[in-house]
């Protein structure tokens, strides 16, 4: 039990200092910055109660909002996909044994399925992330354009972090 | 009452999403109480330090750069002392009229639509809020808030920032803003007349409280020029200052400030 607590523990910690130190100081093209430190919430137990998901997502994205001077955005935006999680995944189609205590990872999963499930939810939190931050419809293509490119090296960051560091579990 | 009790827990995460998210509406709306906040409170004492360890590790890795940029600097302080002494008279009390505090930049973001920058430097070093930020190379930005230790600056890349500068040979007056798109360059709008302007023409600023008169800001960048609503000009100008390398910069003090502020707020009152 406590084993899975300090490991969410070291993953946040690991993944932030790779967001702040790291990532945050890539932009390619001026514009693209994939956002690793969202695989934080999407890794988190399927069993994880909703209301704990909020919180966690609200608290999350506040501490993200302190390092990058951003207004709350980070916030909205990450606690949003934590909440609307549980929908995503009964949205998409899950083969196999539902093991609720699992976290999902690239390796337990089908690779189509987790590939629905981190696009789904990294395109969710760019929109409302970037369109927060445009504050208008007024370059609507633009944004949308922004919200694309990113989300597609966001996708790609996470499943290189998923292949490399996230090993499969323990079948019971 | 049971019943509503077993109701309310079932959807307390709805419930908990709805109040958080007008807390997140709150603090984007009312930037100032975040910004209050954050500097205040959580930032100070744990992303402070952080960040700036994060800043001297990159200062270290970019010393041979910042070498460069240092004597590129020289240079043009001391071109700028040989005019001075050619025409002392008559700049004797522009120059007296500005004091410049020296700041690092500890975060600075680039691909945001409003982007932001965080510098180590607060009240105590003498920066107060609507003071301009410069570079060695050009204007960066303007101070939003500060608190004793750092200041938040609005940074030229960000939707709210304006100001107006003009075409150096021509004399052509516009204002400089950012449409969020590169990084690189900026817009010169509201251009009435822009059949003298020439591709690699400086820009520089006017006479302001902000920044020091006919700073420079960036050049006339080649083709892009188009029309917007109301038959004014908008035109595309690279900028000076590279702001994903941004470290060393000076917040502008105006001897004026204060003064211009008070005579302001008594216009106001009548």
């Amino acid at each position: 039990m406590n084993n899975v607590y300090v490991k969410h523990t070291v993953a946040f910690i690991l993944l932030y200092v790779a967001q702040i130190f790291l990532l945050d100081k890539v932009a390619l093209w001026g514009f693209v910055t994939p956002m690793i430190y969202i695989l934080f919430i999407l890794s988190l137990p399927f069993d994880t109660p909703n209301w704990l998901m909020v919180v966690l997502g609200f608290a999350a994205g506040l501490i993200m909002d302190s390092f990058t001077g951003s207004l709350g955005m980070h916030a909205l935006s990450l606690m949003t996909i934590a909440f609307m999680r549980k929908w995503v995944i009964t949205v998409i189609p899950f083969y196999g044994e539902k093991e609720p205590h699992l976290q999902p990872k690239l390796y337990d999963m089908k690779f189509v399925w987790y590939l629905q499930y981190t696009f789904l939810l990294t395109l969710i939190h760019h929109a409302i992330y970037y369109f927060v931050d445009a504050m208008s419809l007024k370059h609507f293509g633009h944004t949308l354009w922004v919200i694309l490119v990113n989300t597609l090296f966001t996708v790609i960051a996470i499943f290189i972090v998923q292949a490399i560091f996230y090993k499969p579990s323990k079948r019971y | 009452m049971q019943n509503l009790l077993k109701f309310l827990i079932r959807i307390i995460d709805i419930i908990l999403y709805l109040i958080l998210v007008f807390v997140c509406i709150f603090f984007i709306y009312k930037t100032s109480a975040y910004r209050q906040w954050a500097l205040n409170g959580f930032s100070k004492e744990v992303c402070g330090p952080l960040l700036r360890l994060q800043s001297n590790i990159e200062q270290y890795t970019s010393l041979k750069q910042e070498n460069v940029d240092l004597l590129a600097q020289n240079e043009q302080l001391m071109s700028m002392i040989a005019h001075q002494n050619m025409d002392m008279a008559n700049d004797l009390e522009d120059s007296t009229m500005y004091d410049f505090i020296h700041a690092r930049v500890i975060e600075n973001t680039i691909s945001k639509r409003n982007n932001v920058i965080i510098l180590n430097k607060g009240s105590k070093a003498g920066i107060q809020p609507d003071m301009g930020v410069i570079s060695p190379q050009g204007i960066v930005g303007i101070v939003k808030d500060v608190s004793p230790n750092f200041s938040i600056v609005l940074s030229l890349l960000n939707e709210n920032f304006s100001v107006s500068a003009k075409d150096k040979r021509t004399e052509t007056v516009g204002m400089i803003t950012w449409n969020g798109k590169n990084y690189k360059y900026a817009q010169l709008e509201n251009l009435i007349n822009i059949e003298d302007v020439r591709v690699g023409d400086t820009v520089v600023t006017q006479y302001s409280m902000l920044y020091p008169m006919e700073y420079p800001v960036g050049v006339i960048a080649a083709g892009t020029s188009s029309k917007a609503v109301g038959g004014y000009f908008i035109l595309q100008v690279e900028l000076f200052q590279n702001f994903s390398r941004l470290d060393n910069v000076y917040v502008v003090k105006s001897r004026f400030l204060n003064e211009m502020k008070a005579l302001q707020e008594r216009s106001k009152d009548e």
